[in-house]
């Protein structure tokens, strides 16, 4: 597999030739009203795409099917090209229709991905709790195993966790809560550098106190935020510690930036014996304000990246 | 000193989870236990408590890996009589078995042959540990010739010894995984039918050991309440039908029960089918602070401190619970423990306030402030006296009372300073009823922490019967434990104030990751708290240590509403308890009472104990669980405006809010 990487301040600075089909989720905020917007743009037919964790069903276009049916229904689509506008997208969305791009003959598509200006802080918590406390979800649904990239936490086989890091440090708490995992096998994965000098001390703060009551805090690794080839690389290297003689497996939980999430989403297409685990926090409307950076991730399934 | 440092970190691991399955080591055998019955018992237990109470550890406790831990010196034989199998479902797992192009009862099946994996290896894992930690009991000849040719028509490659089944369900189990990932693509495996492949399992296993031919097995399923419907179902069936040698158990939250259907017409029924044990209750009612005590020595014990008051030994034996009840034993310990976590007199507390200057000030501030307001001309002198501090702090809220005439609060502070009978003492005892909230309504927006939060009953109080939160309490203070002059372990009452604040605002930022309204429930217990902490700094004090509440009459509350108030009380956020003495039935909706949990209070500045409460109107519960930001800070100021709470000099971590664009 291959990905190459544009990054740019506006849709001016990426070079594309458009495309025949978008596959973008519900935006929520302003920058998901411009990946809208361009994909309304820049491509022939644009499509919904919205994974429901209780159902265990997709929406495509308004209509609704089983998670597994993405395949047919991408497949559907012919042999144009496809946009991904992950800006929107939600990270099980992204991975089912990458694995099924993936099975198809083409094997390539292109993913848009639109940083934020700002992040939006919830006002009652800005002064009663810390100020770094970020309200990005309203409600969330615990964590749950997905289609495709799902094993059983059981006795007596070991598991190495690794948790791409983001603001909201509830989500990893709720994970070791809910997640029969240890502390010790445990690698965290911080988006460093950050979208924007300085964001990076808000994942720290948000995470630092339960590494430290965990005791976890033995393997961090850090990953550029914005960066999902070297989140995929980090992924691989925790992957590759993995004893295959005592079958010791990797569960990946992406709860941190969307271009981590981008390259485990990659990572579980291309290893099926890892397991992906999501939380599905309800993003809240308005969560972030305004445009930052725009990134163009094109993947070849079919290619081979000498720095993957 | 060597002490110090392994006793500062000894009480990271609280969460069981993290101490593996033996727990043998590190288990106290809690007061209740004989209660279990687990003697003789057959019938079904369903196992409720909080987070953190200590059902996870009993659970672990009760199956095999711990009965027959290697760490065992010796073992009564009786011990095979009843076997344990300790079963978490993996919820992130067990929540992918619905839908996904299947009818209900594919998954209901895949279910039931996913119990009979993991219990069938459980069982026999559970000979295999006994055989290997305790050979007197079972030796390896005793299973070396088991052989499950029986178990054929459940399985072609079924017919191999103990060690050879293992490995086929285990591969069964990777199988099922891999379908389970790909259930839409992959053909189903072949389903083993639940708890009949189980009863043939035992059933063969007790033909051939004929050491386990009396042996009950007892499953005990935790976390059950994050079961999906059918799946709780299914267990309810097992459980309704249990009968030796497998007896289906379950442990869950507080109202876990999605369902109490069972597969057929009927459903499973307290008392009929199952027994309730209610941990927190348990602990309620049997002397918590004696057991904490004791979990703290058997953890310092293990950090190898050497002056431990007991012997550690008798807290894992449930034959010693009868010395341990001894007023003796009993005295000794609380003794111990409360030099180690001493706590301060409300005589006490009253004098560290006249030793404060800020905190000695703001009395006299006080009492200058509401004689001007009165336009009374008596001095600040006729109701300050150092010589008695608790009176005086108390006269800073008496003289706000617009129905206490001042000329009355000076004649009995008069009675008091002569020594004759008056109401700051008599009948009226105006000190017992209001000295803690008036001390706490002077520490509020104070830097230094109030010692109301130190000491070791203090703790357990906080703690409310969670072990969980008792250890952090203890963890949290030990981080700046000092030796005394005999080199006893002391930890000052500032420091365990200090650290209860801490361990407070931890729990309470701990909230947001209760379930999946973790972050409704987080804001909820900010509000109100922060109603709490309003009420605590009512200058005149009328209706102080408010902090629980009850739901005044009018419009009902919605199903969602209760359903969110049903999940605070599910992750102990709030206690619901029924009011015993209601004052006037007219105006309260239900019998029920709310009660913050008091490990929260230390951080709103408010009491742990329950004294007062507060009658909440329909509308404005609604607005607690469901409001936005402006509708909350709308309905704080309504009360402090009602409760003539002045904001100026307000905690900034609570109140600033309300201070906002100037407009308090």
């Amino acid at each position: 597999m291959k990905i190459s990487m544009q990054c740019g301040e506006n849709e001016g600075d990426l070079h594309f030739s458009g495309w025949d089909h978008a596959i973008s989720g519900v935006s929520v905020d302003d920058r998901g009203r411009s990946a809208i917007k361009f994909c309304e743009d820049k491509c022939v037919n644009t499509h919904k795409l919205e994974y429901c964790p209780n159902s265990l069903r997709i929406f495509f276009d308004d209509k609704t099917y089983c998670a597994e049916d993405i395949e047919e229904l991408i497949e559907g689509l012919g042999e144009g090209s496809i946009l991904l506008e992950t800006t929107t997208l939600g990270f099980v969305e992204i991975f089912l229709a990458c694995r099924a791009i993936k099975g198809m003959s083409r094997k390539k598509t292109t993913l848009l991905y639109m940083e934020p200006q700002d992040y939006t802080k919830d006002p009652h918590k800005r002064y009663v709790l810390s100020k770094r406390d970020f309200e990005l979800s309203d409600e969330i649904k615990g964590f749950v195993g997905i289609p495709y990239a799902t094993y059983m936490l059981r006795k007596g086989i070991s598991t190495k966790a690794l948790f791409l890091l983001g603001y909201e440090g509830d989500r990893l708490r709720q994970a070791f809560e809910s997640l029969e995992i240890q502390p010790s096998m445990c690698s965290f994965v911080y988006g460093v550098p950050a979208f924007h000098p300085g964001w990076e001390m808000n994942s720290f703060a948000n995470s630092v106190s339960i590494l430290q009551e965990k005791n976890a805090g033995r393997n961090i690794l850090y990953s550029g935020a914005q960066n999902p080839k070297v989140a995929y690389n980090v992924i691989e290297k925790i992957y590759k510690s993995c004893d295959p003689s005592n079958r010791e497996r990797l569960l990946i939980s992406p709860i941190g930036t969307k271009p981590h999430a981008i390259g485990a989403a990659l990572f579980a297409c291309e290893h099926e014996d890892v397991a992906l685990v999501y939380d599905f926090p309800s993003k809240k409307t308005g969560r972030s304000s305004k445009t930052s950076k725009w990134h163009l991730f094109d993947i070849d399934f079919g290619a081979v990246d000498e720095e993957i | 000193m060597s002490e110090t440092k392994d006793i500062s970190t000894v009480f990271t691991k609280n969460r069981t989870e993290e101490l593996g399955y033996d727990v043998w080591k590190h288990f106290v055998v809690p007061p209740f236990f004989d209660k279990l019955d687990l003697k003789e018992g057959r019938k079904p237990c369903v196992i409720v408590g909080g987070r953190g109470c200590g059902k996870t550890m009993l659970l672990r406790y009760l199956s095999h890996q711990s009965i027959f831990s290697p760490d065992r010196v010796s073992i009564d034989c009786n011990a095979v009589s009843r076997i344990g199998l300790y079963w978490r479902a993996d919820t992130q797992f067990a929540r992918l078995m619905i839908e996904r192009g299947h009818e209900d009862d594919v998954w209901e099946s895949a279910f039931r042959h996913l119990l009979a994996l993991v219990l069938g290896i459980e069982i026999l894992n559970s000979i295999l540990n006994i055989e290997g930690n305790q050979p007197d009991l079972i030796s390896s000849e005793d299973i070396a010739n088991v052989s499950f040719k029986r178990l054929l028509p459940f399985g072609e490659n079924f017919d191999v010894g103990i060690r050879g089944l293992i490995d086929n369900l285990e591969n069964e189990l990777w199988e099922f995984d891999s379908w389970v990932a790909n259930a839409r693509r992959k053909e189903e495996p072949s389903f083993l039918p639940g708890d009949k492949f189980l009863h043939a399992l035992v059933s063969e296993i007790q033909r051939q050991v004929k050491l386990l031919e009396n042996t009950n097995f007892f499953v005990y399923v935790d976390e059950y309440e994050n079961l999906h419907e059918y799946q709780q179902r299914i267990i309810n069936t097992y459980l309704k039908h249990s009968e030796s040698p497998l007896i289906f158990n379950i442990a869950m939250k507080r109202n876990g029960f999605k369902t109490t259907r069972t597969d057929g017409d009927e459903s499973i029924n307290d008392v009929a089918d199952y027994r309730v044990h209610d941990i927190d209750q348990y602990l309620i009612d049997h002397q918590f602070p004696i057991f904490a005590a004791e979990v703290l020595y058997l953890n310092l014990e293990q950090a190898g401190y050497e002056s431990i008051p007991i012997d550690c030994k008798n807290l894992r034996n449930p034959e010693s619970l009868n010395k341990r009840r001894c007023n003796k034993y009993k005295t000794r310990l609380i003794n111990q423990i409360n030099k180690l976590f001493p706590g301060k007199t409300e005589e006490e507390l009253s004098k560290e306030v006249f030793q404060d200057t800020t905190l000695n000030k703001k009395i006299k501030k006080r009492i200058e402030k509401a004689l001007k307001s009165r336009n009374e001309s008596f001095g600040i002198n006729d109701f300050y006296d150092e010589k008695l501090p608790k009176a005086t702090i108390i006269n800073s809220a008496l003289l706000y009372r617009s129905r206490l005439k001042p000329q009355k609060i000076l004649e009995e502070f008069n009675k008091l300073k002569e020594g004759k009978d008056n109401d700051f003492t008599g009948r009226t005892n105006w000190i017992h009823n209001n000295f803690i909230g008036c001390l706490l309504s002077l520490y509020e927006s104070h830097s230094v922490t109030c010692e109301f939060y130190s000491g070791f009953e203090t703790f357990c109080s906080l703690s409310r019967g969670n072990l969980r939160h008792f250890l952090e309490l203890c963890h949290k203070s030990v981080q700046s434990i000092e030796m005394d002059s005999t080199d006893q372990l002391v930890v000052s009452a500032s420091n365990q104030a200090i650290a209860a604040r801490q361990t407070s605002a931890i729990f309470l930022e701990e909230v947001s990751s209760f379930g999946r309204f973790g972050n409704k429930l987080h804001s909820f217990t900010l509000s109100l708290g922060s109603l709490f902490a309003l009420s605590h700094r009512i200058l005149a004090q009328s209706e102080p240590e408010r902090s629980h509440f009850v739901i005044s009459k009018g419009e009902s509350l919605t199903e969602e509403d209760f359903n969110l108030l049903k999940e605070a009380v599910k992750w102990s956020v709030l206690f619901k308890v029924e009011e015993t003495k209601i004052k006037d039935p007219s105006i309260q909706q239900t019998n029920y009472e709310y009660i913050l949990n008091p490990i929260y209070s230390p951080y709103f500045n408010i009491t742990y104990r329950k004294k007062r409460k507060i009658e909440l109107k329909t509308e404005e519960i609604r607005v607690l669980i469901n409001g936005n930001y402006e509708e909350k800070k709308s309905l704080l100021k309504s009360y402090s405006n009602k409760w003539k709470v002045s904001l100026d000099d307000a905690n900034p971590t609570l109140f600033s809010h309300l201070l906002e664009e100037g407009e308090a």
